[in-house]
């Protein structure tokens, strides 16, 4: 069962693989793919191979010197079949990145990408609702970026501000 | 002025002492200060133990823990404040009848801790005046009552002028 999307991935968007191998430590399949054809890849694993919840989506800045900066990484879990799938997809554009949003396929992704969007400052082309999610919306910047200054503090909101 | 004395003695004998009104009320004070604890992380999982039997904080004359800030005297600021949770903070110190006073507990409310990142408060004294700090990560229950006791100096019962 080890490398099953890979292959069935193989046979119907082959194109979209730039790496693929399994992980034995953690017991994941991890998958990179072109990030225009994310939302395409990952459609066909929820509707043909049936993994059926959006864990998490981590998303990673790699520095700044970094020739592809950002990188969003989502996990996947097939409750059936009790198998993890890790997708990898690396952001090309280092000033503004920008990814279709996974809403409309997961519902999950509704808060985890509001929260990549709050921390990294990635932006998810169709998400309904894409605010900050944990920082208070008078913050600016996108605290866990590495260019974001360690010493640099923000005024302290108003109570009517989180409300 | 004598002779009031000597007939005062005469006819009360020692039932009775004469101070200031002051006095009295800060000596009251002292001994019952009405703790609204803020707890936000593990230093308030130490006050547990502090309010508990085995190190009892009524010892002190301070059990009397309200969880409304209306009712109590003493903030106790126990744990991480965030800059989130920090006008929270604020408001319940504003809702506090004076005379109130404020007890920082532990690393992070006295000044962030090792929280020295974009979304840690910087010490509680950044938004409301602190009496007494309490170091430590968590401090130990006598450190607590080392800090009620300072408190309990610094509300001097020679004290003339109420604090305001």
């Amino acid at each position: 069962m080890k490398n099953s999307v890979a292959k069935h991935l193989n046979l119907t968007l082959s194109d979209a693989i730039q790496e693929s191998f399994y992980d034995e430590k953690s017991k994941h399949e991890v998958l990179v793919i072109k990030p225009e054809l994310l939302r395409s890849v990952i459609s066909i694993m929820k509707k043909e191979l049936f993994y059926d919840m959006l864990m998490d989506i981590a998303a990673v800045d790699r520095g700044v010197e970094a020739i592809e900066r950002f990188e969003l990484i989502y996990l996947f879990y097939h409750s059936r079949e009790n198998t993890r799938v890790c997708i990898k997809t690396i952001l090309p554009d280092n000033k503004f990145p920008k990814i279709e949003s996974l809403y409309d396929i997961f519902g999950a992704a509704n808060w985890a990408e509001r929260e990549a969007f709050d921390m990294m400052g990635i932006v998810f082309s169709g998400h309904p609702n894409l605010e900050r999610l944990l920082m208070w919306d008078a913050f600016e910047g996108h605290p866990l970026r590495k260019d974001y200054p360690l010493d640099r503090r923000q005024a302290i909101p108003k109570t009517k501000e989180l409300l | 002025m004598k002779n009031l004395k000597n007939i005062t003695s005469d006819f009360l004998g020692n039932n009775i002492i004469t101070t200031r009104i002051q006095d009295v009320i800060n000596w009251g004070r002292k001994y019952s200060l009405w703790p609204m604890p803020y707890g936000t992380a593990c230093c308030a999982i130490e006050f547990m133990s502090v309010v508990s039997a085995g190190f009892d904080l009524s010892r002190f004359g301070a059990e009397v823990v309200r969880f409304s800030p209306r009712q109590s005297d003493l903030l106790m600021v126990m744990g991480t404040i965030n800059y989130k949770q920090a006008p929270i903070l604020k408001r319940i110190y504003d809702q506090m009848c004076e005379p109130k006073w404020v007890l920082a507990v532990g690393a992070c409310a006295s000044s962030g801790g090792f929280y020295n990142n974009y979304s840690v408060l910087q010490g509680i004294d950044e938004i409301i005046p602190v009496d007494v700090y309490v170091p430590g990560c968590p401090p130990r229950p006598e450190q607590f009552f080392n800090a009620i006791v300072k408190l309990q100096k610094k509300i001097d019962p020679n004290a003339f002028v109420d604090r305001i």
